[in-house]
């Protein structure tokens, strides 16, 4: 392979050269052999013959070339044009997207205006309405907006000035509101006319309605007699009436091939903007979805892999919830910018967006379940529905929401991470007077009763069982170690005070006995309950409480023994409340205490005696 | 003489030299009076090459050293050993020699070999092959050589000599070792390809191979050369003796009802005879013909014309002869099959008068000594057009001398042209007027500005009126292939030649200056499948790093463009806007061979593919896929075992085709009916999942599920495919989510694994198992039952386990 240098073209010129509108325009038959649209196949040869004979010597035809604007053809493409005119249904197809000054009654003012590159002719010209036109003239007003759209995006060719009608020019009459001065929907305006344009706006203008003049006339019964008479006209046995539809859809199909190839050549060139224009316009035009999807999906590959790009790399792990929202947050952006790309979802941007979404929403399930508990992965799944478009995933989403929170109700309200067992859930009671009555001197008080579980595992009943045992031997050595005390030594205890006095010094260390018993709980709880997860006392914040409250409950009282709901299950929740039996230590406490009482007074007689 | 005139029919059997004449096509005769040049070359232990009959006459007596057919292996890197001399020739050298011995037969003419010739090629020759002749022709001295493809050539023979019909008809060209089927049409005296299509491995040699083929099975029956394999370098005399009395045989056949196979002597006491009638020969070659015939009905259909509108087929290639062809394409494609011409000379006769439309380059015109202005001319010599121009530019003395006129005057004296002013540049246009549909020779002659004659290089020209003919299609699209195995097309089938086409790639690895490597490097294919494995890799793309001129950063952006020209003759150039550099002939051909073993890999593919198919079909009632039926492809599958295991180089090659054919009908059938398959598959997943959903499913799966499905109806009315797929995946999978919720999903898997486990004999393995799933069932743990399953799956031999565990796909309630 060799390499050589200055032999490029200017990049405008290879624009112009690649530029798959313009390339139509100006590689026509019709225009390189300077050939009218009644051109026979023979006259197309001769005339390419001639033509390439002078192109040979540096000769050009002597006849004026209808779009003096584009570069002119070169000796492969007069050859490729004589070719095409050979090709009974590729040639009709050329020649409907060609101007035909003949059929025409202003052919001969738009021929002129094209050879004399006179903007203001060729305005004048699209501004023409005619009742009844001819379909000539119909398809030359597509044409025409099609090459001068095609053209303006391309800058090069007539500047269109985009002179207003009566209409317009009332439209943006400026009126005075309350002493400001304004313009009532300027951008219907600008939309509908392309009045005030800039360069950027006149393409799009020209280009959206010769795209949709083509719509309609593909659409229209009447083209399709036209395309029968062309047809007729030809008089070539390999195309009949029967082709009909064939030249249509190939119209169809080359009409939506010239834009994608624009919309192609403007992505190529990073202009954004251009390409969200160009896919408005096709979403725009009567032209089927389908056929704009077919042609529109060799785009798609190039959007798929700035995609690619942007896959998450972590496949499991502690870091799948941060790439992932990392990704989302690419993808977030990403969204953003394809959104005003693709709004008429020809594209299928949507689509692709929401397989990434897909993607990442599945990467996210995948994850342990007490992962997916964590306010953070919530914040991240979040974000796939911000950004997903199909009502589908949202509502996939909203699913899974919903099978969350069940989770989170079955989850354990300690830890949070494990399914609660009903056999280790603590419980809640509560009870309200419902009302009194009186009889004489007595008085009865209704209460209500209530009690709810408190979610929980059986690995943080097991701790919350040992955390009990921890406060109770602290409580209850320290009671026991009080009262032996004042029994072993009643003389040092009570030898300067009452009676009275020594039974309250008693049970005053009692009662700090029970607050180091307490402390003791507290201080171990802190030590053995892990980061991040809610200690034995913390039920207040339970769903379980929080019903209790629904229902109009306010005092709590809580049971955190390894077995507590099971036995309000067992013997209801008044034995909680005084009214039912408890279990075995609850007897063996009330008979502590009574034991301590008894103790106490039993010291005062013998401390008197 | 400014004209070609040479025409060189390049065949894979026989090859043959025309000259043009006036009107008239001469066929040059070699020392023993046959135009036919057998392509055969025999290399003597001196390395003196013998071409020609006598080459062909040793060839059952020295094979070895006797080379044929390497027409087919034209543009592989494969080489032919001649033993006795030690040499090798690539299949371009062994062409060469044919054209050297063509060419030498002009000297008797001319008095010199000629520089240039137009050369034929089959129209499937894909683009290595054609450079490879082109390489050919230049290692034979021959300067110039335009190719043209052979239907073409047939076609104007046919159209050129007689009176010219307007109308279209097929030329069914079946060569030794290609077959090709073009669309012509006459109209107002243009000649124009329509459309072709062929078998780059398909031909005369293929009839001989299955008279052959009954010959060795004959002989591995018989036993006294084992299993008598054709790779076994022992078998290669007795192979070449098949080879040539199997082709005897044949053409024995043309003329008598029957005849006999006789090879007495095979070695080791080896024999082999056979009677074989024409209805004995016919019923070995229909199913070849029949692959011919297919091709005629594809590409009528192809271009929506009827037989009956045909005016006729022209026969081309000696296997025509073979008496069953003309009938079985009566037959099957309701058109009468004719030889209008010498079916063994009319390439060569089509490529003489082709030759006689084509100007010698200047550099090889004879120039006439003493001639004042030397002029450069511009014009077709070959039209319809009654009234041509001729453009011209002096070029000798420059600038012209000032009022400098152009005179042109026809022969006949009927029609002088208008004086015509040269231009400064010396260049001059002048309008000519024709006799219709003869040669019309023209004086060309120029007068000063005083008006004293002056003469002129070239004095005469020579346009011939009344036919010309269309510049020739490609046979098959160029592209190249991308990582997803799409394929990016430069150049469509049927585009007319010359053509070119830019494309934008990007690089995708920054290049330092001066680094070893290619920068782009991208297989070139051609074929006409979308999927690009489906195509044949002819080459690459490529652009060398050390050739850049400063670093590249990565995407940049390259423009490549591909242009062929009439002969197909392929050039490359890229442009790097970031370097503003071009690189020239950027295309490398390396026509990609196959082994054998990877032929037999994809043969088993696809018949797996193949099979799935046709269940599939079974459970849609689908005509696309019924069409592809095991019938049709089950002589294919045999054809492509036998020439596995015959083992060369060509069976190889013709193997892969036949696989790729294969697998392009299947990716046929299976896009084909594609919409309707979904719809089908959309019904059937909305049935059951409805039905799973709605009874067991949550509020949430069934607002997903109606979602889904105004989903999926919504992309199918607007025809995106993918989509649907898409969505039918997810209600696939929804629906499979809620049904592995619930409790009578776990019991019917269990109890579907427990009936697998006792079929495959793993009850005692997996028996506690069971008895835990069945438990936890009883006591309503569904916690444990999917663990429970999920181990026992693991249980399973490894190559049931992906069938058991796709059971649960469907459902088992």
């Amino acid at each position: 392979m060799t390499a050589a240098t200055n032999m490029s073209p200017t990049e405008a010129d290879r624009t112009l050269l690649r530029s798959p509108g313009l390339g139509q325009f100006r590689k026509t038959p019709f225009r390189l052999l300077r050939l009218p649209t009644n051109a026979t196949a023979k006259q197309a040869v001769w005339q390419c013959d001639k033509a390439l004979a002078r192109a040979r010597v540096g000769m050009t035809l002597p006849d004026p070339d209808p779009a003096p604007w584009l570069p002119p053809g070169d000796e492969i493409e007069i050859q490729e044009a004589a070719q095409t005119m050979e090709s009974p249904l590729a040639r009709l197809v050329e020649q409907l997207l060609w101007f035909d000054v003949i059929d025409d009654a202003d052919g001969g003012a738009l021929l002129s205006a094209l050879t004399n590159a006179d903007g203001t002719a060729l305005r004048a010209y699209l501004n023409l309405q005619r009742e009844g036109a001819s379909m000539a003239h119909q398809v030359n007003q597509a044409n025409l907006r099609l090459l001068l759209g095609f053209s303006s995006l391309r800058e090069v060719g007539p500047t269109i000035v985009a002179a207003q009608t009566a209409a317009q020019t009332a439209a943006l009459a400026w009126q005075d509101r309350a002493g400001l001065s304004l313009v009532e929907d300027p951008h219907k305006v600008i939309r509908a006319t392309g009045a005030l344009l800039g360069n950027q706006s006149v393409w799009a203008w020209l280009l959206g309605e010769g795209v949709a003049k083509w719509g309609e006339l593909l659409a229209s019964p009447q083209f399709t007699e036209h395309v029968k008479m062309k047809i007729a006209a030809l008089g070539d046995e390999l195309l009949g009436a029967d082709d009909t539809e064939a030249v249509i859809t190939a119209l169809r199909t080359r009409l939506a091939d010239l834009i994608v190839g624009e919309t192609k050549t403007e992505m190529a060139q990073g202009r954004v903007g251009n390409v969200g224009h160009l896919s408005s316009i096709a979403g725009k035009s009567k032209i089927d979805a389908e056929t704009w999807l077919v042609a529109f999906r060799p785009l798609k590959t190039q959007f798929q892999s700035e995609l690619a790009e942007l896959a998450p790399d972590a496949e499991t792990g502690n870091g799948v919830v941060e790439d992932v929202a990392a990704y989302l947050d690419r993808l977030s952006t990403l969204a953003a910018r394809w959104r005003p790309l693709d709004e008429a979802q020809l594209l299928g941007l949507s689509a692709l967006i929401d397989e990434a979404v897909g993607e990442g929403f599945g990467k996210l399930r995948s994850i342990s379940r007490e992962k997916q508990l964590d306010a953070r992965f919530k914040e991240v799944i979040d974000k796939v529905g911000a950004i997903a478009h199909s009502p589908s995933i949202k509502e996939r989403l909203k699913a899974y929401h919903e099978r969350l929170a069940d989770v989170q109700k079955a989850m354990c309200h300690f830890c949070g991470k494990r399914e609660l067992e009903a056999s280790s859930c603590a419980s809640v009671s509560s009870q309200m007077e419902t009302g009194r009555e009186y009889y004489g001197n007595t008085t009865r008080i209704h209460y209500q009763v209530g009690a709810r579980p408190v979610a929980r595992c059986p690995r943080c009943a097991t701790m919350h069982g040992y955390l009990k045992t921890v406060g109770s031997i602290a409580f209850y050595t320290l009671s026991a170690s009080v009262v032996l005390f004042g029994l072993i030594h009643p003389a040092t205890w009570f030898k300067s005070v009452s009676m009275g006095a020594g039974a309250a010094l008693v049970g005053l260390g009692v009662l700090v006995a029970w607050g180091l018993g307490f402390a003791a709980r507290e201080i171990a709880a802190g030590i053995i309950t892990p980061k991040g997860e809610r200690r034995v006392g913390d039920y207040m914040s339970s769903s379980a409480v929080e019903g209790l409250r629904a229902d109009g409950f306010v005092s709590m009282k809580y049971d955190f023994r390894h077995n507590a709901w099971e036995l309000v299950n067992k013997h209801g929740v008044k034995a909680r409340h005084g009214g039912g039996g408890g279990d075995g230590a609850e007897v063996l406490k009330t008979l502590f205490y009574i034991g301590l009482f008894i103790a106490a007074v039993a010291l005062k007689v013998c401390a008197r005696h | 003489m400014s004209t070609i005139d040479y025409g060189i029919d390049l065949g894979t059997t026989n090859s043959a030299l025309a000259r043009q004449e006036g009107r008239q096509q001469r066929l040059l005769p070699g020392p023993d009076g046959d135009p036919l040049l057998p392509s055969a070359i025999q290399v003597l232990a001196s390395g003196e090459i013998v071409v020609g009959a006598k080459a062909k006459a040793m060839l059952d007596i020295d094979p070895a050293n006797t080379s044929i057919e390497f027409k087919r292996l034209m543009g592989t890197g494969e080489k032919k050993r001649f033993p006795a001399s030690g040499r090798e020739y690539t299949p371009e050298e062994l062409s060469a020699e044919v054209l050297r011995t063509l060419a030498a037969r002009a000297i008797a003419v001319d008095g010199e070999a000629p520089r240039a010739a137009v050369i034929t090629i089959p129209a499937m020759f894909q683009l290595p092959q054609c450079d490879a002749t082109r390489r050919a022709a230049a290692l034979a001295g021959i300067e110039h050589a335009p190719l043209l493809q052979e239907p073409i050539a047939a076609a104007i023979a046919h159209s050129g000599t007689g009176e010219v019909r307007d109308g279209s008809w097929l030329v069914y060209d079946l060569g030794g070792g290609t077959f090709d089927i073009s669309l012509v049409r006459c109209k107002d005296g243009r000649l124009q390809v329509i459309d072709h299509d062929g078998d780059n491995h398909l031909g005369g040699r293929d009839f001989d191979r299955a008279i052959a083929r009954k010959a060795t099975d004959l002989i591995r029956a018989e036993g006294k050369l084992g299993d008598f394999k054709r790779t076994d370098p022992a078998n290669e005399g007795a192979y070449a003796k098949i080879k040539v009395e199997s082709e005897r045989v044949r053409l024995a056949l043309s003329g008598v009802t029957h005849d006999k196979f006789s090879i007495p002597d095979l070695g080791k006491g080896a024999s082999v005879a056979f009677d074989l009638d024409r209805d004995g020969l016919e019923e070995l070659l229909v199913p070849l013909v029949e692959r011919t015939t297919a091709l005629c009905i594809k590409i009528l259909k192809r271009n929506r014309v009827e037989a009956a509108e045909l005016s006729g087929l022209v026969m081309v290639g000696g296997p025509t002869l073979t008496p069953c062809v003309a009938r079985q394409i009566h037959f099957d494609v309701g058109v009468e099959a004719k030889h209008y011409v010498d079916p063994m000379t009319i390439v060569a006769r089509g490529a003489a008068l082709f030759a006689s439309t084509q100007r010698l380059p200047a550099t090889m015109r004879k120039k006439r000594v003493g001639a004042a202005i030397e002029l450069h001319l511009e014009y077709e010599a070959m039209t319809t057009d009654p009234a041509p121009l001729i453009v011209g530019k002096v070029t000798s003395p420059v600038p012209p001398p000032p009022g400098l006129k152009i005179t042109v005057e026809r022969d006949d004296g009927q029609f002088r042209a208008p004086l015509s002013a040269v231009q400064p540049n010396g260049a001059f246009a002048i309008d000519l007027r024709l006799n219709p549909s003869q040669l019309n020779v023209f004086k060309v002659g120029a007068v000063d500005g005083m008006g004293n004659p002056l003469a002129t290089e070239p004095d005469t020209i020579k346009l011939m009126h009344g036919f010309s003919i269309a510049r020739p299609p490609l046979s098959q699209s160029v592209g190249i292939m991308l990582a997803n195995n799409n394929v990016h097309w430069y150049l469509r089938k049927g585009v007319v030649l010359p053509a070119r086409q830019t494309m934008t790639h990007t690089t995708t690895l920054s290049l330092k200056r001066g680094q070893s490597g290619e920068a782009i490097h991208v297989p070139l294919i051609q074929g006409e499948s979308t999927r690009a494995d489906r195509n044949k890799v002819i080459g690459v793309l490529h652009i060398h790093a050390d050739k850049i001129s400063r670093d590249v950063p990565e995407g940049s952006t390259v423009e490549v463009t591909i242009a062929v020209d009439e002969s197909a003759q392929t050039t490359g150039r890229a442009y790097v806007p970031a370097l503003d550099q071009w690189f020239e002939e950027v295309v490398r051909f390396d026509l990609e061979t196959k082994p054998a073993n990877e032929v037999g890999k994809a043969l088993s593919d696809q018949k797996d593919r193949l099979k799935k198919l046709e269940e599939m079909a079974d459970e849609l009632d689908e005509e696309d896929i019924s069409s592809v039926s095991e019938e049709k492809n089950d002589p294919r599958i045999r054809e492509v075992e036998a020439l596995l295991e015959e083992g060369d180089r060509d069976s190889i090659d013709l193997a892969d085709q036949m696989v790729r054919m294969m697998s392009q009908d299947l990716d046929h059938a299976e896009d084909g009916g594609k919409k309707n398959r979904l719809a089908n598959e959309l019904e059937e997943i909305r049935q059951r999942a409805s039905d799973v959903i709605n009874a067991d499913g949550e509020p949430g799966d069934k607002r997903q599920l109606a979602t889904l499905l105004v989903e999926a109806d919504k992309a199918l009315a607007r025809g995106d495919l993918d989509q649907v797929e898409s969505k039918i995946d997810d209600i696939r999978s929804l629906n499979m989510t809620v049904m592995t919720r619930q409790p009578w999903f776990w019991e019917g898997y269990l109890a579907y694994l427990m009936k697998e486990a006792e079929r495959l004999g793993l009850m005692g393995l997996t028996k506690k198992h069971f008895e835990r799933g069945v438990a936890a069932i009883q006591r309503k743990d569904y916690h444990e039952v999917p663990g429970v399953c999920r181990e026992i799956v693991q249980m399973f031999p490894s190559e049931e386990r992906a069938r058991v565990s796709s059971a649960i796909r469907s459902d088992v309630k």
